[in-house]
């Protein structure tokens, strides 16, 4: 029994926990030179669609009570004009971008992210229930009791949020809103990276960050939203050997060497009186950064920069980082 | 002796029906409606589908705890053995972590008890690997040490994939929201496995529990009978962890509570800690339920406190006292 | 003796040195008393600002946690005892993640309540086991309070949003990243205070090794003496964990690895050598956990959880042939 077999056998379920994953493609990380296609296809009302990740979703009846775990239903639901029956991000919703002040009326979904409570979901008696993939999936089995089919979204970039919100107009009758919204986002978009190119921003670096000066995450090119300020920007924020869509702990000697000229963050972890960009401006590290040099360090809203992933949230970013870059401080 | 025998069912009973009536949104006098039959759609749907294989699986739970604690207790001869620090337990979340992480399993009951099981026997067998000749007490703070790495192995799994740290924090904390028939189902038949072992396991483990030379003169062949007695605790730890995640203390408490009451004699005791731990995480569970249900909504959110809170927290308190005590009263009896 | 001292201070020099040229960018050797004097701002500020502070933090921490490791080792009689199990630790880890998840408005976040987080955590335990006799009920006592805290904070963890829980995570495995130098400096003083501390009570050590009874016979108070010694434990581990977070198994790794490469020296030089130990750790791992997977940090205290699997297997199956 004097093998090293434990040890060994340690080893290799940690070595499988150091690579999770395969290395993902380097993403192009030069903006300006994304082509927005602007064209919208036809959409009609269908009981069964399939979602831009494969998934085929049938309903008996046009969904009328849609519960969303996930920011991105509530996001859709919106620009399709609905309100959801219940929803676990009411923080998105009242956001003046969604819903507002109204979206106080929707009854919020108690529990934890990815253990939402079933029982409360079912007194919602939602026709379908909307989560994210990989989170949520493990709630399938005891909505289906109540005959609410859950349906897992998992958007990776600005096209698939686009797909998704077509799905769902499709699957609710209102394929007219979803291509009229499709419409808009895409011409939003075409306009922003035109003058984006045309102002010279696209060679702009900018970041988004959250966090704190003390431990810092960063949106990397993997995420829905680090694709999109990509398309609009220079932005080289990479996960090197991960697929992560956010890096909780990214290296300060990074951004010193990558130099971003702006910085969006948000969702501050300690509550206090300073603002971010005082603190980062008083910290002599982030002094370096031209961004935080000359006062380039913007606040934003953390539901819909960080858990929206629809078009509205997707446009209020782009709407909002526009504006800011454009601002001289 | 009949008397514990008698009130702990009667506790069980009553833990699963406090269990029963509270939750989240059906009120208990609803609930009781539709227990005799009346109520609507929703509430008979909320009570059969949602409360009563919860209810199940936390006696599920509970009573697969309690045999694991007894059983190891007895294997190990150490009162301290506990499912938690046998790297069994933390094993078994490994195991379950990484099944969700890496083949996306999380919504398979029963393949998830596999994976659990898997890793149940990975942290078992690396204490037993490095640990096989220790004295009792060295050999608990070994298994301190195994659990420690292998739950910080899970942790380094959920900072690899951030998105669902959130989902499989839940195998950290022991829950029982969300759980339905085919928890209960994923849970039952290990369960079975288990109780049977155990009735075929009671007379050894009462010789396992004295020496190995006392065990040998009566007959009894040590080495297959102890392996036989860690794997059926291995088994009943994974199914609890995969059906429920980690619910802290109950393995150690359980028998502990009744060993003071029954002795040492395992017919007695192997029932009795099942029942007392089916009761344990049945009464937490409806603490935790009516707690959330007390506790205000924080701003937008509205909390959901996991069961395994409960217990850790209690099981804590209680450890630390029995600590003490026993310490005491090892100086006052002189040395063991 | 000499030349194992030489050594020592080789490899700590070359571990010093390669911790602030390695990175990006790699500042070569010849130009680090050029971003010293602050020649050029770039090299100057990761140099200085960045890399130098985590180092001086990473080799003091690294110290503590082994010296409290050696006393706790020692005062409890058992090679396993190690400072995860005073609930210092995990409380620092709590009130961090109580202030995250409910965004409470506490000045010098998240410093600030993790050292008031370590001292309630290692009062409770040590309340708890003040009337526990004999070093296995206090292990005992610690684990239960480590094991009650794990389970306040991942409660904790699992109530927060996705993106506060990655940083959350920093806390229950330990990291360097972000140290500055005022967290240098809020816990240096400290550190330093307390390890001539440490060193006075080696003659304690000494007569709790002999067993509670002979000790009381010399005329000590087994359970004062340990008492003491615990409490110097817990302060050096509570400041050491503020900044840092727990680092996992530092405490266990250089007492352990001093005592095998001198076996028969004495406490006092143990506890040099499981300091130098400790420290020469959590630097390579710190300078690993930023390296590997460049520009995402890992947190350090995985790293160092896994050197410890492969070291402690092999100590204790080593020991277990001896005996």
């Amino acid at each position: 029994m004097r093998s090293p077999r434990a040890p060994l056998a340690l080893l290799a379920v940690l070595a499988l926990a150091a690579c999770t994953s395969a290395p993902a493609q380097p993403p192009a990380a030069q903006g300006g030179t994304t082509q927005v296609d602007t064209r919208v296809e036809p959409l009609s009302p269908s009981l069964d669609i399939t979602d831009p990740r494969g998934t085929r979703i049938t309903l008996p009846a046009t969904p009328s009570r849609v519960v969303c775990l996930t920011g991105l239903c509530d996001d859709a639901l919106t620009e399709l004009g609905l309100k959801p029956a219940g929803t676990s991000n009411a923080a998105l919703l009242v956001h003046p971008a969604l819903l507002g002040p109204e979206g106080r009326s929707v009854p919020v979904v108690p529990g934890s992210f990815g253990s939402e409570d079933v029982e409360a979901i079912a007194g919602l008696r939602p026709d379908l229930v909307i989560g994210l993939a990989g989170v949520h999936d493990q709630l399938r089995q005891a909505l289906a009791k109540f005959n609410a089919p859950l349906w897992t979204v998992d958007p990776k970039d600005w096209k698939d949020s686009v797909g998704y919100l077509r799905a769902l107009g499709s699957l609710t009758g209102r394929a007219k809103e979803a291509t009229d919204a499709e419409t808009r986002f895409r011409s939003k978009l075409a306009t922003a990276v035109k003058s984006s190119r045309d102002k010279g921003n696209d060679k702009k670096t900018v970041l988004l960050m959250y966090g704190s000066a003390d431990s810092i995450g960063v949106d990397t090119t993997d995420s829905l939203v680090g694709k999109l300020l990509g398309s609009l920007y220079t932005y080289p924020w990479t996960a090197k050997g991960t697929n992560a869509e956010t890096a909780s702990t990214f290296s300060v000697e990074e951004i010193l060497a990558k130099r971003p000229d702006t910085i969006f963050v948000y969702s501050l972890l300690f509550g206090t009186d300073k603002k971010l960009s005082e603190q980062l401006a008083a910290n002599p590290v982030w002094a370096q950064i031209p961004a935080v040099k000359s006062g380039r360090v913007h606040e934003v809203a953390p539901k819909p920069w960080g858990s929206g992933r629809g078009t509205r949230s997707l446009s209020l970013v782009i709407d909002e980082s526009q504006s800011l870059l454009s601002t001289t401080p | 002796m009949r008397f514990t025998l008698i009130v702990l069912p009667v506790l069980m009973v009553l833990a699963a029906c406090a269990a029963l009536l509270v939750g989240s949104t059906v009120s208990p006098a609803d609930t009781l409606t539709a227990i005799f039959g009346g109520g609507d759609e929703l509430t008979r749907g909320v009570l059969l589908e949602l409360r009563v294989p919860r209810v199940l699986v936390g006696l599920g739970v509970g009573a697969a705890l309690g045999l694991a604690g007894t059983i190891l207790q007895a294997v190990l001869r150490n009162p301290l053995a506990s499912p938690e620090v046998t790297g069994v337990g933390s094993g078994a979340v490994l195991g379950a972590v990484a099944g969700t992480v890496f083949l996306g399993i999380a919504d398979q009951p029963e393949a998830l008890t596999i994976a659990a099981v898997l890793g149940g026997v990975l942290g078992g067998a690396s204490l037993w690997l490095i640990a096989a000749k220790s004295d009792p007490l060295r050999l608990a703070v070994l298994g301190v040490l195994v659990s420690a790495v292998l739950a910080g192995a899970s942790l380094v799994l959920l900072t690899a994939r951030p998105q669902l740290a959130g989902a499989a924090a839940r195998w950290l904390v022991g829950s029982l929201s969300g759980r339905t028939w085919e928890h209960w189902n994923g849970l039952w038949p290990w369960l079975l496995v288990v109780v049977l072992a155990a009735v075929v396991l009671a007379p050894a483990l009462d010789l396992l529990a004295v020496d190995d030379d006392h065990a040998r003169t009566v007959g009894l062949a040590v080495v297959p009978w102890r392996l036989t007695a860690l794997g059926a605790a291995v088994l009943a730890t994974a199914a609890a962890v995969a059906a429920a995640g980690t619910v802290s203390f109950v393995g150690l408490l359980a028998p502990h509570a009744v060993r003071r009451v029954l002795g040492a004699e395992h017919r007695w005791l192997l029932p009795a800690s099942a029942l007392a731990g089916a009761a344990c995480v049945a009464g937490a569970d409806f603490a935790a339920q009516a707690l959330t249900a007390l506790v205000p909504s924080s701003g937008s959110q509205r909390i959901g406190i996991p069961t395994g809170a409960v217990t850790a927290l209690l099981g804590a308190v209680v450890l630390v006292v029995v600590a003490r005590r026993a310490s005491r009263a090892q100086v006052e009896g002189g040395s063991r | 003796m000499k030349r194992s001292v030489v050594v020592a201070a080789l490899a700590l020099l070359v571990v010093c040195v390669a911790a602030l040229c390695l990175g990006t960018p790699i500042v070569g050797v010849n130009r680090l008393p050029a971003a010293f004097a602050g020649e050029t701002d770039l090299e100057h500020a990761v140099v200085v600002l960045l890399r130098a502070p985590r180092l001086v933090l990473g080799l003091l921490v690294g110290a503590a946690l082994a010296v409290a490791g050696l006393l706790l080792q020692e005062s409890l009689r058992n090679p396993l005892a190690v400072p995860e199990l005073l609930g210092v630790s995990s409380g620092a880890a709590v009130l961090v993640g109580v202030c995250v998840v409910w965004a409470l408005p506490i000045p010098g976040a998240p410093l600030v309540p993790a050292l008031i987080g370590a001292v309630v955590g290692g009062l409770i335990t040590l309340l708890a086991a003040r009337r526990a006799v004999g070093p296995a009920a206090v292990l005992l006592v610690g684990a239960a309070v480590n094991a009650a805290m794990q389970a306040l904070l991942l409660t904790a963890v699992s109530l927060s949003d996705s993106r506060e829980q990655g940083v959350l995570f920093r806390y229950l495995l330990g990291s360097l990243t972000g140290t500055t130098w005022e967290s240098v400096a809020l816990s240096a003083p400290g550190l330093i205070a307390l390890l001539p501390l440490a060193l006075l009570c080696v003659p304690l050590l000494g007569v709790l090794r002999l067993g509670d009874e002979t000790a009381s016979a010399l005329g000590v108070r087994a359970d004062r003496a340990r008492l003491i010694v615990l409490v110097v434990a817990s302060a050096l581990v509570a400041i050491a964990v503020a900044p840092s977070g727990p680092i996992a198994w530092v405490g266990f790794l250089g007492p352990h690895l001093a005592r095998r490469l001198r076996p028969n020296a004495d406490p006092r030089v143990w506890m040099a050598w499981s300091a130098l130990f400790g420290a020469l750790l959590v630097v390579v791992a710190d300078l690993a956990a930023r390296t590997v997977l460049y520009p995402v940090e890992l947190p350090v205290g995985g790293l160092t959880a896994l050197v410890a699997i492969v070291l402690a297997a092999l100590l204790i199956r080593r020991r277990g042939e001896v005996a």
